[in-house]
């Protein structure tokens, strides 16, 4: 026992190059860039943070409010340079710190705009934050004229860890007989894309939907190792590439592949790493073989064992996290406990439709309210489908009725929700009255089973 | 060995794969899942939407003789000609109203042709002021078919008054030129949207055929999306929910019914459900090609819940509840709502029958926004 741990202690603190990890914030910092113009492009600040009157807030953080337009652009151009900063590794110490807190920050202010990727980029964001990643091919270390040429391994493998989690769950969560036996809702999905030129007539094909199915989840599960794995690195990366590029073509997912392509290179030897480094030097006609001179002392900090101990924690923390679904009764996609942060990505196709039903109890009459007077089509797509949201919007309601004048209501929704296509049924109990239930960890009791249709 | 490793994965990889159509051949099968949209966009365009214009303009230049007829000679004959065409017309609109998307869109035909209630108020103070200017999206509840209701049924109580109104009154000269330029405003908009669509004029036709994705610019997503909204919002709504209270912390408003002066809310609602039937079917007149329906039955085939025959069932239930609905609807929801209250709750079923199943089944999407990725 002791043995192994020494074992690991060594590999954690065993130096090689920084050139790995140099490249990865590099890349980050480039991506991030890019996510941000892109999401202001799009005007994408306009209809998710500014026209919505109302943002859904995550549990516990409600004090994260909407700073308003200047305060949004604000925090968009800070996400924008500081992304800059990390990848010419500039202040790259508080390019790090200000990136995280403000890309956080903004996604912290509205439930409905939560994607997979997103979590991911933040988490990575905070991993950066302990990281020597500017100490080489930096405005930094040029500035300093200091050079540090290796690392200890744990740095990189914390980044390649989480990697490997997110792989992992991600492909544990498609072992579902939904998503193995009956290929949904890729076979609600792939058919869209029946117009396509080439690939069209496959898409309606049953049998696609299964290999698609099937192969990504034997992906998810599969490439990690692969990717360890030295043999097997490079046609795992292909793999890589081949999966994320054909879902960037078929899905809507945006920048995700991309970090994706990016993210792994990290699992490349440093040897790979510092070769194609020397080659792009050569394309650029630089005169030294390589920006990571090998002469100097390894990277030392007083702070190593703390550093190791919060990587752990934050490892534990994220194996545990996604493991919580499991402690909630009843059925996952239905009742979306403990869903989020669990890297469940594209598992289901879920359409709801809320009809709030208000009672004035002073004069006993009745009316009803729709969540789109209040909410862009987005959130309430997202609302419409999720009990938590349901109930944080008829809060909502309840204080803007309060602010007419109508201070004891009841509020009761009656929400039907069809999973994967099937029948439409109802979601929550629409006898409940919301304004007297309270949002928490516990098991929300006032969510119905899910009745499988035929 | 690297090679051997290597092999065993791919190995595995490609049989899996390759096992797995013959494990699902069976409910492949019944699961034939030919999806073609094209035939549905081109049968929508050439047999039921271009038609449907094309009708209306007819209707439209119809009721635009019989208002210049009223107005050269304000007798009984003619205003009961004017009114014939009226609730022609009005009709015809109903099964073209929910289109809103191309053209349509662009050129706001909803809110030109039927914003209601209509201000009567400042119809009245316009007419005497002889100062009225009916352009811009501040007077649309002045103009459209609502107004032209109120002109030729509400100002007065008798048909004779109402043909004073046109003839001996102070303001008859100022009364007969608000008509005539009511309906020319909705004849040229009329005109437009049905040129917009003609191969000979726009041809937004081939355009709509060529959109023949799920995203959101393609025409599936915009059809979808348009008739989703509209029947939450126009027909639930406008047409049935507003009245009985149900957006007013449940104070009825009788007077907002659509066609208040002429009564003609339920009739008109029906032409409405059945247009919309129609549209979801592919069907005009006997000429029943593929629609909406027709894809469902393809894309569900073998998923055995009967979508495609569900929303059609949910049309015809809704118009059987509009038929023990009597007229008119402004009355009715004073007197007796109960069979008002009956036809808006199946209204309802055919919005969450449309917003969950009826979207998810075709994939189409709401907005450009990115997704969860994988």
């Amino acid at each position: 026992m002791k043995k192994v741990k020494t074992r690991i202690i060594n590999g954690i603190n065993k130096p090689i190059s920084i050139a790995p990890l140099v490249h990865f914030r590099v890349l980050f910092g480039l991506i991030m860039f890019i996510s941000v113009a892109r999401f202001v492009f799009y005007g994408w600040i306009a209809t998710q943070y500014i026209e919505p009157e109302f943002h859904f807030s995550y549990y516990g953080f409600s004090w994260v409010s909407n700073p308003g337009e200047t305060g949004i652009y604000l925090l968009f151009i800070t996400m924008a340079l500081s992304a800059l900063g990390i990848a010419m590794g500039y202040y790259y110490k508080v390019s790090a710190l200000l990136f995280f807190l403000s890309f956080t920050y903004v996604e912290l202010i509205d439930v409905t705009n939560y994607l997979n990727h997103y979590y991911f980029v933040s988490l990575v964001a905070f991993l950066m934050l302990w990281m020597p990643a500017h100490l080489a091919f930096s405005v930094d270390s040029k500035r300093k004229g200091f050079t540090i040429s290796r690392i200890p391994y744990g740095y990189v493998l914390a980044i390649q860890l989480l990697l490997s989690l997110v792989y992992f769950y991600a492909g544990l969560a498609k072992l579902n007989p939904a998503w193995m036996m009956e290929a949904l809702p890729l076979k609600i999905w792939l058919p869209m894309f029946s117009h396509l030129p080439l690939v069209g007539a496959w898409m309606s094909e049953l049998w696609v939907a299964y290999a698609f199915s099937w192969f990504g989840a034997i992906y998810d599960l599969s490439i990690p190792f692969f990717l360890f794995y030295s043999r097997t690195r490079p046609y795992a990366y292909m793999a890589v590439l081949i999966f994320h590029l054909s879902t960037w073509l078929l899905f809507p997912i945006g920048m995700f592949p991309f970090i994706m392509i990016l993210a792994t290179t990290i699992f490349f030897s440093p040897e790979s790493h510092l070769k194609v480094a020397s080659s792009l030097r050569n394309i650029f006609r630089k005169k030294s073989a390589t920006a990571y001179s090998s002469s100097n002392e390894p990277y030392k900090t007083p702070y190593q064992k703390l550093i190791w101990n919060l990587f752990a924690w934050f490892l534990v923390i994220q194996l545990l996290l996604p493991l919580r679904a499991y402690a909630y009764p009843g059925n996952l996609f239905w009742t979306e406990q403990g869903y989020r942060f669990s890297w469940r990505v594209m598992l289901m196709e879920k359409a709801g439709y809320a009809i709030f039903h208000i009672r004035d109890k002073v004069t006993g009459r009745e009316w009803e309210n729709y969540a789109s007077d209040y909410l862009s089509p987005m959130q309430e797509k997202q609302m419409a489908t999720q009990p938590d949201l349901i109930l944080q919007f008829a809060h909502f309601l309840q204080q803007k009725l309060a602010d007419e004048g109508f201070e004891e209501v009841e509020i009761r929704a009656e929400v039907y929700v069809s999973l994967n296509g099937g029948m439409n049924q109802l979601l929550i109990d629409s006898s409940a009255d919301l304004t007297q239930i309270e949002d928490g960890f516990a098991p929300k009791t006032w969510i119905l089973p899910y009745k499988k249709s035929l | 060995m690297r090679c051997k490793s290597l092999g065993i994965s791919l190995f595995m990889v490609t049989g899996l794969i390759g096992l797995l159509p013959s494990c699902v051949e069976d409910s492949a099968e019944e699961n034939q899942q030919e999806t073609s949209r094209i035939p549905v966009l081109e049968n929508l365009a050439s047999n039921i939407i271009v038609p449907g214009y094309e009708n209306l303009h007819t209707q439209i230049s119809l009721l635009d003789h019989s208002v210049k007829d009223f107005t050269t000679e304000p007798n009984q004959a003619n205003l009961t000609a004017l009114r014939t065409d009226f609730i022609s017309a009005y009709s015809q609109w109903q099964k073209v109203s929910f289109l809103e998307f191309g053209p349509a869109f662009s050129q706001t035909l909803r809110a030109e042709f039927n914003t209601f209630p209509t201000d009567n108020f400042s119809i009245d103070n316009a007419i005497e002021s002889g100062e009225f200017s009916l352009t811009g999206f501040s007077t649309q509840n002045r103009r459209g078919l609502p107004a032209m209701d109120y002109l030729i049924y509400g100002l007065a109580d008798t048909d004779e008054a109402i043909i004073e109104k046109y003839s001996t009154d102070d303001n008859a000269g100022n009364r007969k030129e608000y008509l005539l330029a009511l309906s020319q405003l909705i004849l040229s908009k009329s005109d437009l949207v049905y040129n917009q669509w003609l191969p000979s004029g726009g041809n937004y036709q081939e355009e709509f055929i060529q959109k023949d994705g799920t995203d959101v610019g393609s025409s599936f997503g915009e059809m979808v999306n348009a008739l989703s909204q509209y029947l939450e919002r126009f027909t639930r709504d406008a047409r049935m929910g507003i009245p009985l209270g149900k957006r007013s912390q449940g104070v009825i408003i009788p007077r907002n019914v659509e066609a208040y002066y002429s009564e003609q809310s339920v009739p008109l609602l029906k032409a409405h459900i059945s247009g919309m039937k129609d549209f979801y079917l592919g069907k005009q007149g006997d000429n029943d090609g593929k629609g909406f329906y027709e894809l469902l039955q393809e894309i569900r085939a073998g998923e055995d819940e009967g979508l495609a025959d569900r929303i059609l069932a949910q049309f015809d239930l809704i118009l059987s509840r509009l038929d023990q609905v009597p007229s008119p609807l402004s009355t009715i929801i004073q007197t007796n709502p109960a069979p008002a209250e009956a036809a808006h709750q199946e209204l309802q079923k055919q919005v969450i029958l449309i917003k969950t199943e009826f979207s998810s089944a075709l994939g189409v999407l709401i907005t450009y926004q990115d997704n969860d990725g994988d």
